[in-house]
Formats: C-alpha cells, structure tokens, sequence
C-alpha cells in the first residue's frame, strides 16, 4: 500500500505505469485491477500504456461515475425496487436530457415569481440546479442540507432564502418524475451507487473480489464519494497505489477535496515523495519560486534566472496583442522549427471572437490549431443549423417554413456553389412564390433570375425541395434523429451538396443526431407507434436552446501536431507539458476570478466547509487568491522552456485591464529589479 | 468526381488496438478501415433502411447480452423477465447451456489481448467455459448462423481462436488441451463450432493481414455489395439510399462498439 506525491512533472502516473506493467507481468489478472481517475483524460495515459502491453485487455480505467453508471447497469434487477424504482431497464439521462426534464420544473418554479430575486437567465437557473443536485449526490447531502448550507452561509437580502427553498421543493419534484419514470441522472445514479449498489451484499461480495488492486491517480482532483469508495475497497485490496499532486486540487469547483485526498497516506505504509521535476527548466522552476513568494508577500532575493522564464509586451489595444501573440507562434514554427503541439495558448475564458481571429491568423500562416471550447452549444454550428432549419419545414406537427434568413443560410450551407447573395435571391423568390407555408420551385422562377442563381445551382435546390417534399409524406413515421441521418446520408452529403466530403460537417452532424437520439430514447426508450409528441418535443428543445454542447476533439484530433488553443482550467486537466505557452490577456480580470452562480456555491457545498458559517467577502477574496496561486503554479509547471505574457492595456470591451495575475508579475519584476 | 485524400503514411492512431471487428472491416473494404478506424471518421448516414429495424435489432442484440451477463453474474433469469421481451431467446440460451455444459467455471464479457508483431489484439467474449481440459468460447447470436464455411472465413473465427489460444492457459494458470469457438444462435437454435488447430495457421495469416494494412493505399472495395450497407456510401460516391440488412450481416459484431462521444456523463 503506498502513497506517491509530488507536483507536476516528477514521474508520478510514469511510475504508476511501471507499477501496473509489473501486476500485469506478475500474472495478475487484468480484470483484478482498477484505475480510478477523477475525469476521462487523465486515464488516457494508462490506456496508451495498455494497448502496448499483452494480456492487458480488462484492466478497468474509469471514473466513479463511470463505475456507479456501469454497476447500476450489471445490477440494476438487484436494486431496483428497495430503490424505489421500476425493475424495467432506466435511462441514463444524459446532461442535455437532465436539463430538458428539469426545464418543466424550473419553469412552474419561475411562473410563480419565487427566483424573482436572482436575475440569472432559465437556461443557467437549470444548469445550477442540476449542479447543486451532483454536488449534493458526491458529498452524500440530503436535499434539505444543501438548502440549509446555502442559507446559513448566505448574509445578504433575506429573498434569497426564498430561493434556495425553492430550488429543494423543485429538485423534490424532479426527483419524483424521475423515479416514476425510471430516469437516472447523474446524482440519482451516484445516490443509488453508494445507498444500494454498495449496501447489497451480493453485489459488495462481487465488487471486492474482483478488484484486488487499485491506482487511484489525481486523488487530490477526485470528488468525496470517490474517496469513500477507495476507503470502502480497502480492506480488500492486496496492492493499493494512490497518487497525488501537490499542488494542484483545479477541480474544488467540481468538488474535489485536496486536503480529504491527502490524508488517504494514513492507510498507506509506503510513503514516497518525487520531487524533481523532469519537465522545468531552472529558469522556470526559479519562475515558481518568485510566484510563491509573491503570493506570500516574502521579499526573498530572486534569482536573475527568472526573467529568462517569461517574456512579456505591453499593448495599448486588444488587437495588437493578438497580432503579436500569432507573430510569435509563427516565428517559433517557422523560424525555431518547434513542434507546433509544443505550443500552447492559454486564456481564462475562450471567447469566439478570440479564437476565430487567432485561428484564423495561424491557419492562413499554414500553421495547425486545434481549439477546446467546452461550452459551445451544437446549434451554434452553421451545418447544424442548416440540418435543423430543414427540419423545422417537414416536421409533421406544426410544420412552418423557418425565418428568410435562416433558409438562405441553410441553402448556402447546404448546395454546393451557392454563395451567400445567390441564397438570399434564391429564398426570397422562392419564399415569395408559393405563400407562406411552401418552398417554391425553382422551374417557376423567370429565366434571368434562374441564369443569375446559375441553373446548376438551381437543379440542387430543386433535388432538395422533391426530396424534403417526399420526406414529409412520411415523416410522422419516423423520429427526428432518423429524418437527420436521412436528410445527411440521403442528400446533404452526396455530390453537388454542401457536406459532400466535408469531414468535420460529419462530426458536426453526428454528434447533433447522437443527441437527437439520446433525446428521443430518453422520452421512449422503448418506442413508440406515435413519433408527433417526440417531434413536437424535440422542437421546444431545439427552441429552448438546449441542444448538448459540442464536442469538436476527438482524441486523435487532440494528439496531432497542433498548436493548442484551451482555457486555463481545460489545458491543466489535459495535463499535458508543453515547451511554449502564452498567457493571454494577462491583464484580464478574469484570472482569478469566480463565476457569479446565485443557486450554487462551490466552497459551501463542501463537507469541509461548517454547516450555517457565513462565507464573507474576504472568503471570496482569500479563495479567488488562493485559486489563482494553484493555477499560476499549475501552469509553470506545466512549462518546459518559456512562458510568452501578452498583454494589453486596454481589454476587449476597451476598458483599462489591471488584473490580479499581471499584479504578481508586477510584483515578480519589482523584485527582480530590487 | 475524384477522391478524397488518402495519407497511407498517417499510421495508426495512438492507443489503436486490432480486434475482429476492425479486422473485418480491413478485409470488406480497406477504405472503410482507413475512414472509420484511423481517421476516425463520423460519417452519420443510415447503414440500412427502414432505420428502426437496425435499431430495434441492435436494441434487442444489446438488451440479451446485457441479460446473459447478468445472468452470468449471479442475478436469477427469473428476476430479468419483466425486462426483457426475448423470452424466446432465453429459453434457446438455456437450452444451449443444458447442451453444452455443465462447465467447471464461466467468465461472462471478458477480453483477452494479445500481441501480434508490435500490434495488440484484442478479443472479447461473451462467455468463457471451462469444461476439463477445454476452453470454450461462446459467442451468443441473436439472428441466424450464417453457412458453416462463411463462419470459418469470418475474422471472429481466426482471432478469437488465436487470441484464445496464446491467452486461455496463461489466464487459468493451467495447461489446456482444446480451444473452441462455439457460435450458438438464440433466435434459431443452430450452433456451430471450431477447435484450435496449429495446421489453419493463425499467426501467418494474421501476421500477413496486419502487413497489408501496413502498406495499404486503402483502396475502395471492388465488391460493391459491402457498399450496400456502409455509412460512407456518400463520401465515397457509392449510391444514395441504404437498402435492407442482409440475412448475413452480424449485428451481434456491432453492438458492443462504442458510439464516438462517450456518453457518461462527468462531474
Ligand atoms: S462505401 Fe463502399 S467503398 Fe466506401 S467505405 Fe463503404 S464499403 Fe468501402
């Protein structure tokens, strides 16, 4: 049994590899180990590992959540009805679906006027529910508990107390329209997994004896309940590995417990500490140092290293910082010959208009770049968009021919050779020649308006209206998410359209029918002879704004030889060295500073934190310091070579930037100069 | 109308293992493998139409393994029939168990790999039978057995019997005298079954296999029979609509693959 910590870039998951190899060479059985790690990514090293190796197949590589979703699935007729549950099989809901079920509470909670108080929009008041409700399931919190925390830490106007009631009698009913209809959410699936799946003598007797050795990696990332689980596996164990990472502990948004994490060593009887890191340079590791000090206000002399390890300019506008952001990426690609996946650009938010115009600087300089943006909706994609304006047309309940401009953009994105000002005649003639509820043909058009739109195009648009014209004879029939793959397989995708070989159309596109699906089976997993109420629902959906989040980064996609473009919080969890990095917007206040979530609350949705304390300014300013150190540190050591600081005095909304990160670099350079 | 472009020298992406069904893939269509399995391509066009058929039988396939695996794991079939509508199915299960066993130990859903040359392969089956001295691999199918010599040409049957053979003996910690594949189809009683022999050679053509795809140009197939059914059909300028699933397609190779967007949710 033994405990391994040390921060970034010291060996730890490297020794943990070996320590699984070895079982495996030992002859123990793969199906005998498992890997818990606190999100999907950070598995993804073990996984590599593992397909290099023989008789490697089996060993588990999960999460907890992962684990409960999987359990409830082996056992679900074990658990089902002491659970309160019907025994037929339950739908896992997905993030999306949650936040479509919970939408109908929300709303009845909204039209009674009790969340007046938090002006926060639907879309978030849901968001936030369901997070309280996960945060509840990992810290195993009633309900009523959550309400009590969040009141008694609250010390502004007593209507907040209102909200916080309101939220636990909507989560309460919630709860019930899931457990009549056999729904499992994220919380609900962690409930049921540590109140029956690890309660049932049957199941626990299965559960420990076929684990008999764990690596549990990132401990210090994981969640509550995946700590209680480690301490429930343990008397089992022959060989236990848990590592964990100084400094790091970025996910206590997501309810990591660093401090609960670290005090596992006591289990162990092997504690060892890797301390030299194999990725900073002196320079850097000097870099941290001076951080450190800054952070703690301790004049130490510096070393005249650390210059060495940033580099930084001042600009007067937002746009020429990012002028001199790409001018640098490509001199280090061009000029350097420096892998462009040893470069990374690094925000605290990743905002549209900043990723689009570093991308597409880099991309015209034949630069590779690959972007993370984990909160884009999926209908923001245009070929989504097109793919869902067809749709709105067919759909047998309460068809209506979408807004002009949503037809001409997805005529343009949808026929090969149709460019933006050809769509637009095309839609307006043809939305003006047949009222208000048709598509018009093409042949009806006068012949100098059909040479203008040009008669191939024309021929498309005709193969597309015939088609759609055909589709709604029999579309009540089928569910939407097979209208989608009709309408891309059949037609959007063939020669002469505008997604014919267009390959991250087709990622776009499957991911907006997978969740089209996902919908679909959440409301009828079995089926149904009757598809209207599925179409009519999936519309409100689509209109609601709900639609998932994509996903544009397939791993492969994310292991070529990209440039890398994330969020601060993304990149860290990647936890993947570079040799380059660029801060952006140093300046930003937006380092090092939380998101306003009026429904939630991170630190007091914690078991550490005591029941009815009210959580002060100076707590948020002491955590949001606190918070940034974890990330600066995070990042330099993340860092082999040099740190790039762009900033610019005036932000991207044009006000006057002094945030707290360019604060301590400040402080890092008065120092230097002291 | 030209072609898209192939990088034969991409390679294969990281942390790619070869298991029968990419194998087969190679085999049907180089193309394919080289669009689904190194490009990793989302291409979401239907495979057969009417698309709910596809659905309900991969929906049913996906329903019986899970109910085996149960079964397997210790929970009564008694308690799972209130889940399942394939009663018909469970009792041919049984039947066959009652033909086949009774066995000395059973694992359910469990994956050997193997490495081949600088390559993993990987089988997974849906029971392990150990009877004696011989181990049983039992692959459940929910539709009809395909022809006897179109079972043996199939890629399951060459990697599941050498993945069976280079891991079974090391996995049990025993010596083994026979290794068997048994196909055994719920819906129609038929089972059909293939030993280990050393004169098939396994690892020649195995080995011959992952050659080829090493210095393949992923070519599309000539057989354009395979086009009938496969998502690529547009991008590879290979008909428009689907047609209906043939009586040799092995839904039950399917429906364990993993959809691309995994769907667990993360907190
Ligand atoms: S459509 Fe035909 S040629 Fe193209 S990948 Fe599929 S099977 Fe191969």
């Amino acid at each position: 049994m033994r405990f391994l910590e040390g921060p970034a870039g010291t060996g730890k998951t490297t020794t943990a590899i070996t320590h699984l190899s070895h079982l495996l060479m030992n002859g123990e059985r793969p199906q005998s180990i498992l890997v818990l790690v606190p999100q999907r990514t950070l598995g993804r090293p073990y996984q590599l590992a593992l397909n290099q190796q023989p008789n490697a197949a089996g060993v588990d590589v999960v999460t907890i959540g992962g684990l409960a979703r999987r359990s409830l699935e082996r056992f679900w007729p074990l658990i089902a009805e002491q659970a309160g549950y019907p025994r037929s099989e339950p739908t896992f809901l997905t993030i999306e679906t949650a936040q479509y079920h919970m939408a109908q509470f929300i709303d009845t909670a909204i039209q009674t006027g009790r969340f007046d108080s938090v002006s926060v929009p639907r879309a978030r008041l849901i968001a936030q529910t369901l997070d309280n409700l996960s945060k509840a399931a990992i810290n195993n919190f009633s309900l009523a508990e959550v309400t009590e925390r969040l009141t008694g830490a609250w010390s502004g106007h007593s209507s907040r107390h209102m909200v916080y009631e309101t939220w636990q009698t909507t989560v309460e009913q919630f709860r019930a329209y899931c457990q009549e209809h056999n729904l499992l959410d994220f919380s609900i699936q962690i409930e049921l997994f540590t109140q029956h799946i690890l309660n049932d003598p049957q199941i626990a007797a299965h559960l420990r004896d076929t684990y008999q050795h764990l690596i549990a990696d990132n401990i210090e990332e994981n969640n509550p309940i995946a700590l209680d689980f480690i301490h429930w596996l343990w008397p089992s164990l022959d060989s236990a590995l848990l590592i964990y990472d100084s400094d790091a502990g970025y996910r206590i948004f997501l309810g990591a417990e660093p401090e609960a994490a670290y005090s596992l060593q006591t289990l162990c009887d092997e504690h060892e500490a890797l301390t030299t890191s194999r990725v900073q340079s002196p320079a850097l590791q000097n870099l941290e140092q001076a951080i450190t000090n800054a952070f703690t206000n301790e004049p130490q002399a510096q070393s005249s290293l650390v210059q060495e390890a940033f580099t930084f300019t001042f600009h007067s506008f937002y746009p020429q910082m990012l002028d001199w952001v790409c001018e640098q990426v490509i001199d280090l690609v061009e000029r350097q010959n420096v892998e462009p996946r040893e470069i990374v650009l690094i925000a605290p938010f990743l905002n549209d208009s900043l990723r689009f115009s570093i991308m597409n600087t880099l991309e015209n300089a034949g630069i590779p770049i690959i972007s993370h943006r984990p909160s884009r909706a999926i209908r923001e994609e245009p070929i989504a968009r097109a793919l869902l304006t067809l749709m709105q047309w067919v759909n047998p309940v309460e068809p209506s021919l979408p807004p002009a401009a949503d037809m001409a953009n997805a005529l343009e994105q949808l026929i090969d050779g149709l460019d933006p000002i050809r769509a637009r005649i095309l839609t307006e003639i043809v939305y003006g020649s047949a009222g208000r509820r048709e598509l018009g043909s093409f042949d009806d058009i006068n012949p100098k308006m059909q040479s203008r739109i040009t008669y191939i195009c024309g021929e498309r648009y005709e193969q597309l209206r015939q088609w759609l014209i055909d589709m709604r004879t029999t579309v009540s029939e089928i569910p939407p998410d097979h209208f989608l793959r009709s309408l891309f397989g059949d037609i959007a995708s063939q020669v002469g359209f505008g997604l014919h070989r267009q390959m991250d159309s087709g990622t776009v596109a499957a991911q907006l029918i997978d969740s089209a699906f996902d919908f679909r089976t959440s409301l009828y997993p079995e089926g149904t002879d009757d598809w209207a109420p599925v179409w009519r629902d999936y519309r409100e959906l689509v209109s609601e704004g709900l639609l998932a989040a994509f996903h544009p980064l397939s791993w492969q996609k994310e292991e070529t030889n990209a440039v890398f473009i994330a969020p601060a919080y993304t990149y860290l969890m990647r936890n993947r060295p570079v040799e380059y990095q660029f801060w952006l917007d140093v300046g930003s206040q937006a380092w090092g500073e939380r998101l306003e979530q009026p429904l939630t609350h991170p630190y007091v949705l914690r078991r550490d934190y005591p029941l009815h304390r009210v959580w002060t300014d100076e707590d948020e300013q002491q955590s949001n310091w606190a918070t940034l150190y974890k990330l600066m540190v995070g990042l330099v050591r993340r860092c082999r070579k040099q740190i790039y600081l762009a900033i610019a005095d005036l932000g991207e909304q044009g006000f006057e930037q002094r945030g707290p990160l360019l604060h301590v670099f400040q402080q890092i350079l008065q120092q230097d100069e002291a | 109308m030209g072609d898209i472009k192939i990088d034969p020298h991409m390679g294969l992406p990281a942390g790619f293992h070869f298991s029968q069904s990419n194998l087969q893939d190679f085999v049907d269509c180089p193309r394919r493998f080289y669009l689904r399995h190194i490009l990793n391509q989302q291409w979401p066009a239907p495979t057969t139409e009417p698309q709910r058929e596809f659905e309900q039988a991969m929906q049913n396939g996906e329903r019986f393994h899970r109910v085996v695996e149960r079964h397997q794991l210790g929970i009564p079939l008694s308690l799972m029939s209130a889940l399942s509508p394939l009663d018909g199915w469970l009792t041919r299960y049984e039947q066959h168990l009652a033909t086949l066993g009774p066995f000395d130990q059973v694992w359910a859903e469990i994956a050997f790999s193997s490495l081949i040359g600088n390559h993993t392969l990987v089988a997974k089956f849906d029971l392990l039978a150990l009877k004696g001295n011989t181990i049983i691999a039992i692959d459940w199918k929910t539709g009809k057995l395909p022809q006897r010599p179109t079972l043996q040409r199939r890629l399951q049957t060459l990697v599941y019997l050498y993945v069976l053979h280079q891991e079974a003996s090391r996995y049990l910690g025993k010596p083994l005298d026979t290794y068997t594949l048994t196909y055994a189809s719920v819906a129609t009683g038929e089972i059909q079954t293939f030993d280990y022999s050393p004169s098939e050679g396994y690892t020649g053509r195995l080995t011959t296999l992952l050659n080829n795809i090493q210095h393949s140009a992923f070519q599309k197939t000539d057989d354009q029979r395979h086009c009938r059914f496969c998502a690529y059909r547009s991008l590879c300028e290979r008909g428009t609509t689907p047609t209906a699933l043939p009586d040799e397609y092995d839904i039950d190779g399917d429906w364990a693959i993993p959809r691309d967007t995994e769907n667990e949710v993360e907190f």
